[in-house]
């Protein structure tokens, strides 16, 4: 079967500056797959050459199969978009905005089902989109992203603006899509978000994809801090190992950072009497300092 | 709703303007006809200035009532259709890429041809409208007023009116769909209506510029010419050729253009550079991804 989604070399400079560098990925159905990175690293890029809305400079890109670009409008038949800041015609109440937009789909939609994406998401689909609030737009391009139940929804930055309880809400949609078989790509730089909701993530810095991994493997690779207290003081080079960083040390404590797992440092401080061990669950910010740290090399 | 929709969708974008530019006209229109009776005996003896006959075109004198409508409404009203043509085409595609709605109808299943085919269709339905209104204000003053010219005439010149709107409408929208902004496709129109107009405008005043003003689409949309010998196929149809080629131009470079999303995003720089820290791990690679 056709992955969901799929780039080989993909590429996109502007002008002199590459802003995607020969992105390899593949994304599967029923998948929810998280794109991390600062701004600026490509993820808007990506999402955006799926589109065709931009073209790239080099490699190929498909969705379902189909080729983004030279199939584009069918490429966007089977395919939900939410930007990372959606626009909408001012002069249109939010159900009119719906129904432009449903007009212009491929697939027919159901107007019970809006009513009820409306009506999770709290929102009035009477009002102006002039007097809409930040996260009341979002919403609103969260219904239009998932209007006629596309196979794969590319989502930029799903829940930005969103208070925490609509996060949970939107993070359950998407569970939800992902459950009946649709393929979920979204980009991110909450890392608490692709926590809760990604089974892999892809982490790219500058253009290029560092690291391709299940959440939970990222964070067995990452960095932890380790706090020791020893019963006297320790020598000073007792934690010279490699993938390990002595961050701090106060009389007879000693916070290590570690990258990797734990099994050499915790060899080395068993060699002297320990009162006290403590370690710290990295964040996935912690965990993608790491990955940018090694690519930087 | 139905496809249809955008149709009406940009209609009702450029309703206000539509609305506003065809009321003018036709007010403007209405006064013209009020007027004349009372002021063609003055107009006999009123010698108008050289550098001003271009306004009559080849009506002669402005006391004849195809020489009052040619300088009091068909020479210079084309300009307000025009600047409807301006407004609302260098809108349909810069304009709506620097709101950030471009974004949100080429996400969805429209070939981009089609919009543009669409959008270009609702913008002629505009101007066509606007310039109509111009037959109601006409209308209504020769029912009250006398002016020995045909509604029959009259008609033919508001329609000799679109085909030089539509060439700038669609100039408009190609120039919308190549250019990065908005405003540089809106000053690029603009320029170019002012010089093609005042090279026409004074275009007979020396010989030299006899030849340079043939190449003003204002000099094929003479309205003087219609009024007096009815309306001319060859020089609208020529008119709609050109706007023709344009319109297929604006479909040509939105195919081609790249949709940024409300600013365009080429100036995004190198992300956080942060320093190496010692013993990170090399990347990693798995079965069916590769690290770039």
């Amino acid at each position: 079967m056709e992955p969901a989604i799929l780039t080989e070399g993909l590429t996109k400079d502007y002008g002199s500056h590459r802003a995607l560098d020969g992105l390899d990925l593949r994304v599967e159905r029923g998948e929810i797959f998280g794109f991390l990175g600062p701004n600026g690293a490509g993820k808007t890029t990506t999402i955006r050459l799926l589109l065709d809305l931009i073209r790239p400079t080099a490699g190929r890109a498909t969705i379902l199969g189909l080729d983004c670009q030279r199939q584009s409008h069918l490429v966007r038949a089977v395919t939900g978009y939410l930007p990372g800041d959606p626009r909408f015609y001012p002069n249109l109440t939010g159900r009119e905005t719906v129904e432009l937009i449903a007009g212009l789909r491929s697939r027919p939609v159901d107007a019970t089902y809006v009513a009820s994406l409306a009506d999770a998401l709290d929102l009035d689909l009477s009002r102006p989109v002039s007097v809409l609030s930040k996260g009341n737009r979002q919403k609103l391009g969260i219904v239009l992203a998932l209007l006629d139940r596309p196979d794969v929804l590319l989502l930029d930055e799903p829940t930005s603006g969103l208070d925490p309880l609509m996060q949970q809400v939107v993070w359950d949609l998407l569970r939800r899509e992902a459950e009946r078989g649709a393929a979920v790509f979204f980009s991110s730089h909450v890392m608490s978000e692709v926590e809760q909701v990604c089974e892999r993530v892809g982490i790219l810095r500058a253009g290029r994809l560092v690291a391709v991994e299940p959440i939970t493997r990222l964070k067995g690779k990452s960095l932890r801090r380790l706090e020791i207290s020893f019963a006297q003081p320790v020598p000073a080079d007792a934690f010279r190992i490699p993938d390990v960083r002595e961050v701090r040390r106060h009389d007879t404590s000693v916070v290590l950072e570690v990258a990797g797992h734990l099994d050499e440092v915790v060899k080395a401080a068993a060699r002297y009497p320990i009162i006290d061990l403590r370690t710290e669950q990295p964040s996935l910010d912690e965990i993608l300092l790491t990955f940018y740290q090694e690519d930087s090399r | 709703m139905t496809r249809l929709g955008l149709v009406r969708k940009t209609l009702r974008d450029a309703r206000g303007a539509t609305i506003g530019i065809g009321s003018v006209i036709a007010g403007i229109a209405l006064l013209d006809v009020l007027i004349y009776p009372s002021y063609k005996d003055t107009l006999q003896d009123f010698e108008i200035p050289e550098a001003m006959k271009g306004l009559l075109g080849e009506a002669g004198s402005i006391a004849t009532p195809e020489g009052f409508l040619t300088a009091e409404f068909f020479s210079w009203v084309p300009l307000l259709l025009i600047t409807l043509a301006i407004i609302s085409g260098t809108a349909a595609f810069a304009g709506e890429e620097a709101n950030g709605t471009l974004d949100l109808l080429l996400a969805q299943p429209v070939k981009r041809w089609r919009l543009a085919v669409e959008k270009g269709l609702a913008l002629t339905i505009a101007v066509v409208l606007a310039a109509a209104a111009s037959l109601v204000g006409f209308a209504l003053g020769k029912s009250w007023a006398e002016i020995e010219v045909s509604m029959g005439r009259i008609g033919a010149a508001v329609a000799n009116m679109l085909p030089i709107s539509l060439l700038f409408l669609m100039l408009s929208l190609w120039l919308s769909a190549a250019l990065p902004t908005r405003g540089t496709a809106a000053s690029l129109v603009t320029g170019l209506v002012v010089v093609t107009y005042f090279v026409h405008l004074v275009g007979d005043l020396a010989p030299a510029l006899e030849t340079i003003r043939k190449v003003s689409p204002f000099y094929w949309a003479e309205p003087s010419l219609v009024l007096m010998n009815g309306f001319n196929w060859w020089r609208a149809g020529g008119l709609l050729a050109i706007a023709l080629a344009f319109g297929a131009l604006a479909v040509w470079s939105l195919e081609r253009r790249e949709i940024s999303q409300g600013s365009r995003d080429w100036s995004i720089r190198k992300a956080t550079t942060i320093r190496r820290a010692p013993g990170s791990e090399r990347r990693s690679k798995q079965p069916g991804t590769s690290a770039a």
